[in-house]
Order: structure tokens, then C-alpha cells, then sequence
């Protein structure tokens, strides 16, 4: 069985569905992401967060969409909520890795300035 | 010439008039949280974080000045702010200086207690089997005197230390002999129940200007509990002992260390005023270990975190009460966590770094020779894995010992800035790594973070600093502030620090 439920994210074209398990509950969920618009790195590194609720799994949809399977480890809370927060998550971790691209040289240059005695800081550089 | 680094205008978004520093964010109550790798943070709401990010934040915007006050952003020449950024986390990772300071003597198993929660002890009359000799003492010694660290902390523990005093009296007075010719700075501790103490101990405890650390967990019907004797007299012989040691060496010469059990979650205020009933300013509430006994007796002393977590806050409430009444009352961990997060300095609490302090800041010499990169990890060999031996006093040499294959891969897997889960974690300035305590409790060195007790204890006690420091309370704000500086709230200045 399976029931769609709107999702509203631009790059999750939509919740596959929902289906009921012999526990009585909503278990697993499907996603469809595009991995275009996120990048795969932030949804693994969202799914990472959410390992202590679900367990996860991929398959590839066609294209730059994958299918992400997240099956619920417990009744803890609603789905909707559930998927809320995922996509948040996702958007987060598509945050970082921008930030990271933008700043990384930054962070290497202070930390290596900070432990070196040289002085790696020329003028004129900014 | 080859340019050796991009351009300014690399850094900043198309048509910005602000560079983005180096940040780590997360989701705080319904805003953002920033922190950068000097500790420094802001909280923004999700617009202003939004304008942030493509470059548009106003510069007439309270939140731009603090932004640029506390190095998130620049608008002038990169040098100044990446320089002192550099010189802040330079002062933060200073505890990096002075490889290693904390030496732990085991100068025995033996014990007169059989606590519920200890790892390590032997109620036993073996002493050739159990006690440390002279000969593994002097080798210890010589891995002292061969680390570069010039401040230095020798710490007796057991078992109890004192059944073997006579080591004690060998190792001070041999440690001071030697330190003649390499003028290091040498401070002793010794971990006692305090239940052997006697006047020829203290008199030497006075001479050599040995401070005790002693364990008391609450009330006597929560100490006697938790660490039983035949007599069920530990309370009274702890506290009597805490008297005898502050007559001999003035009032701080003696610190007491509590253990969480279950049997403490429901009295968190009784414990509290145990310790101001008995004349001590700190406290330190520290959760129960995942060692040793600990493991096998966890029916009857373990918890759920959430209920450590509980019991913290309402011993934290309370304590910031017993302190509004006038009563100068430090919590210890709250301490350790202001000082990472209000100001640019280390702590050097080997527990909350990165790379973690097993090896770079303490080691521990067992009774029998062994080495390991903290008691953490002799707990584990006491339980039969000595996964985290770095090899013995007898055999192995001071580079194989420091510098081998067990003590380099702990150090790697203690690298926040590099662990899954911490690597974009905004609170990583705050944290640290403590890869056997993953190891023991989930399997593996580098652990889980989602399902990790230490990440969510630490996340958690982290966030619970912050809302009182922020909330509505202005005397917690002081109170905090006098707990970073170490003076009496009525010391400070009127005006708190931004």
C-alpha cells in the first residue's frame, strides 16, 4: 500500500509514498531528490543525521534523480514531520558545502598561519 | 613569481561588498546559530542569515557590525582579520604546547572499597601481584623527565594509592631528586578514598605540597551506597578525612569528584547542598562512565541519557539558586564549557579537545608496567581488551610508547574537524573527541555521532549554557562570567562582556 502526500521543495519532485508495515505505523517513506539541485554529498551527509531514526537506501531513478528510501527505526512522531525536517536537513547540508567552497582556502590559510612562525599573510593580498 | 593564493574578490559572492570568513552554522531554536574556529558565535534570524549568504546583508544592520566585530564577515583588507583569527586559534589549541603534562602512576589494583561503578579495584591482601614496584616507578619516571612539557602533574591512583604509600613517598621524593638538574614544574595529586589517611601521610602530603582528590557523591546514604564498605562507614570516613587533610594543608588542598548513578538522578539539590554543607566552591557533575564495572552493574547504576541530562539541568538550576543567596558555588563542567565558548582560551581538559587528550595531554602508567593513552583505557584492558596499550614501561622505548601505531591512530580519530558528525558541527569549538569512549560504547574509534551519548550529552549541556547565558536573567549572566573568570560574582565589573 502506499499513500502520496505533498511535498513541497523545489529539487523533491515528490513523495513516492508512505507504507503501512505489520507494526501498525508508517515506516518507510520515498523521496525522490535531485541530486542536480543538492548535490549528492549533502544527501548523504543529511541521511547521516537522520541514521539514529532510519535506515536509508538508494537507487537511482534515471538522470540526476535519485529514489531514497528511509525506513523509520521506531513510531516517534509524525511522518510529515519526519520529511520536514529531512528536507531541511538537506537544504542545511547544501549550505555547507557552499560555504565550505567559498571559505575552505580562508580556513587553510588561518590555520596555517596560526601555526607557523613565517608570516604567511603578505600585503596586499586582500 | 607564481601567485601563491587567490585574490580578494575569490572569496566574495558576485557584486558583495563583504567577504564571508570561515563559519559553521546550525539551527537553534527557530534561529541560526554561527560559530567560527575561534569560538566567537552570533545568533541570526533565518532572514538575516539569508541575507548574509548572497551578499546583501545591510551594513547599517545591527547584526553586520557584530558579524564583522567577531570576524564572520570583512570589508576591508583580508590580513587583519585572518591574522587575528590565526593569533585566537593559536590561543585556543595551546594546550597542543607541552606534550605531555598529566602522568598517572597506578601504584596499585588493590582497594579497601568495592564501589559499584569503578573499573579497576582488587579487594585483595596480594600485594606482589597487584602493587607497582620501585623498578616500573623509576621507568615511569623516565618517560616524565623525557616529555618536552616543562609544567608537569603526577597523579597517584588505584585501586587506593595509599595501600601502597610507600611508592608514593619513593616516586615524590626520587621525581624531586631528578628535577634538580631539569627545573620542570612539577605539581602532585594524589586520588585517595581518604579512608587510610593518618598524621605521617599528611605530614608528608604537607612537606611535598601533594594536593588530594578525593570522590564524594552525595549524602552518606547515596556515597555508602555507591561505594561500599564492610562497615558502610565510607560517608563518615571521607568526610572526616576532607577535614584532617584541610587542617594539614589548608582548605584547598583538598577537591572531591562526584559520580552520577541512578541513585543520584532524584537528588540533585540533597547532593548540592552536601557539597556546600561541607565547605567546598565547586562541584562536578560528571555522568558515569561506560567501563568496567560500570557495564556489568549497569541495571543497578546505569541510566538513559535523557535522565543524566534532566538531573543536570536541575542541579545547574539549583546551584545558580544556592549562588544567588550568596553562596560562591562553581559548577565544574559548566566552567570548562563558558571558558571554551566566552573566551579565546584552552582549559586543558583533556576530555573536551581535538585531538582528544589521550596521549598528547595525559598518560597512565598501570601497576604492572603497561602504558595506555588514559584511564579510560586501562578501564577497557581491565575488562580484558587492551586495545589501547601503547606498550610497557619495561620494553617498549619512549618513541615506541608515544609516538606508536596505537597512540597515532587515537590521535587521527580524534580530530573533530575531520569526524562525520563534527566536521559541520557549529559547536565543534566547544567539543572534543573521545575515541575509546566510542570505541566502548559503539563498537568503533571514530563512533556514531546520531545515536552517540557522548555527542548528545555534550550538544545538549552545550545549548542548555546558551539559553541561560541569553535568557532573561542577568545574574546568570554574571554568575557564568565569574565562573569563567574564577572570581566572586560580586568582583566583577557592573557591565557583563558582549
Amino acid at each position: 500500500m502506499s499513500t502520496a502526500v505533498p511535498c513541497a521543495a523545489d529539487g523533491i519532485s515528490a513523495l513516492v509514498g508512505t507504507f503501512s508495515s505489520d507494526e501498525g505505523f508508517n515506516r518507510e517513506v520515498a523521496l525522490s531528490v535531485n541530486t542536480g539541485l543538492y548535490g549528492i554529498d549533502a544527501v548523504f551527509q543529511a541521511c547521516y543525521t537522520f541514521t539514529d531514526r532510519c535506515f536509508f537506501h538508494f537507487s537511482h531513478k534515471g538522470g540526476e534523480d535519485v529514489v531514497l528510501s528511509m525506513r523509520r527505526k521506531r513510531e516517534d512522531g509524525d511522518v510529515d514531520d519526519l520529511i520536514g525536517e529531512f528536507v531541511n536537513e538537506l537544504i542545511n547540508q547544501r549550505v555547507r558545502i557552499d560555504l565550505f567552497r567559498r571559505t575552505h582556502l580562508l580556513r587553510e590559510m588561518i590555520v596555517a598561519q596560526a601555526f607557523t612562525e613565517a608570516d604567511l599573510l603578505k600585503p596586499g593580498m586582500g | 613569481m607564481q601567485e601563491q593564493f587567490h585574490p580578494a574578490t575569490f572569496f566574495a559572492p558576485e557584486g558583495a561588498k563583504y567577504t564571508l570568513l570561515p563559519f559553521r552554522f546550525m539551527d537553534f531554536d527557530g534561529r541560526r546559530f554561527l560559530a567560527n574556529d575561534a569560538g566567537q558565535y552570533c545568533f541570526l534570524d533565518s532572514p538575516e542569515f539569508t541575507t548574509l549568504l548572497d551578499g546583501t546583508l545591510s551594513r547599517t544592520s545591527p547584526a553586520y557590525m557584530e558579524l564583522k566585530a567577531k570576524h564572520f564577515i570583512s570589508d576591508t583588507a583580508l590580513r587583519v582579520p585572518l591574522r587575528l583569527l590565526a593569533t585566537k586559534i593559536r590561543t585556543k589549541r595551546s594546550f597542543l604546547d607541552g606534550f605531555t603534562r598529566l602522568h598517572i602512576f597506578v601504584v596499585t589494583l588493590r582497594c579497601d572499597h568495592s564501589c559499584q561503578y569503578c573499573q579497576v579495584s582488587r579487594v585483595t591482601a596480594d600485594r606482589s601481584r597487584y602493587d607497582m614496584s620501585r623498578e616500573t616507578a623509576d621507568r615511569g619516571l623516565d618517560m616524565v623527565f623525557r616529555c618536552p612539557a616543562r609544567e608537569v602533574k603526577i597523579e597517584f591512583q588505584g585501586g587506593e594509592p595509599l595501600l601502597n604509600f610507600e611508592l608514593i613517598r619513593y616516586i615524590v621524593e626520587e621525581a624531586e631528586r631528578r628535577n634538580e638538574e631539569q627545573g620542570k614544574e612539577i605539581e602532585f595529586v594524589l586520588t585517595t578514598n581518604l579512608a587510610l589517611i593518618d598524621d605521617e601521610i599528611l605530614g608528608f602530603l604537607r612537606e611535598h605540597r601533594v594536593y588530594v582528590s578525593t570522590s564524594l557523591d552525595g549524602p552518606a546514604v547515596i556515597h555508602n551506597a555507591n561505594r561500599p564498605r564492610p562497615d558502610r562507614d565510607s560517608h563518615d570516613l571521607t568526610i572526616r578525612g576532607i577535614d584532617r587533610v584541610r587542617k594539614a594543608l589548608g582548605h584547598d588542598g583538598v577537591s572531591a569528584l562526584m559520580t552520577t548513578t541512578r541513585l543520584s538522578l532524584a537528588h540533585p539539590e540533597a547532593i548540592v547542598n552536601e557539597y556546600v554543607e561541607h565547605g567546598f566552591d565547586h562541584i562536578f557533575l560528571r555522568p558515569i562512565s561506560p567501563y568496567g564495572f560500570a557495564v556489568r552493574t549497569r541495571r543497578h547504576t546505569g541510566y538513559e541519557l535523557s535522565s543524566f541530562l534532566e538531573f543536570y539541568r536541575r542541579a545547574l538550576d539549583y546551584i545558580i539558586e544556592v549562588n544567588r543567596r550568596g553562596t560562591v558555588l562553581t559548577e565544574i563542567y559548566a566552567q570548562i564549557l563558558l571558558t571554551k565558548i566566552l573566551t579565546p582560551y584552552a582549559t586543558g581538559y583533556v576530555d573536551l579537545q581535538s585531538p582528544s587528550g589521550a596521549v598528547i595531554g595525559a598518560v597512565v602508567y598501570n601497576y604492572d608496567g603497561d602504558a595506555y593513552a588514559s584511564d579510560e583505557s586501562r578501564m577497557l584492558a581491565e575488562m580484558g581488551d587492551r586495545s589501547f596499550r601503547l606498550g610497557n614501561l619495561h620494553q617498549d622505548s619512549y618513541s615506541d610508547i608515544f609516538g606508536g601505531p596505537v597512540a597515532r591512530a587515537l590521535v587521527e580519530a580524534s580530530c573533530v574537524e575531520s569526524l562525520p558528525g563534527c566536521a559541520d558541527c557549529a559547536f565543534q569549538t566547544y567539543c572534543g573527541a573521545d575515541p575509546i569512549e566510542n570505541y566502548a560504547t559503539q563498537g568503533d574509534v571514530i563512533g556514531h555521532r546520531p545515536t552517540s551519548h557522548f555527542c548528545g550529552r555534550n550538544m545538549e549541556i552545550i545549548k542548555h549554557l546558551f539559553r541561560l547565558y541569553h535568557g532573561s536573567d542577568e545574574f546568570v549572566q554574571r554568575l557564568f562570567w565569574s565562573w569563567v573568570e574564577r572570581v566572586p560574582v560580586s568582583s566583577l565589573y557592573p557591565t557583563i562582556p558582549d
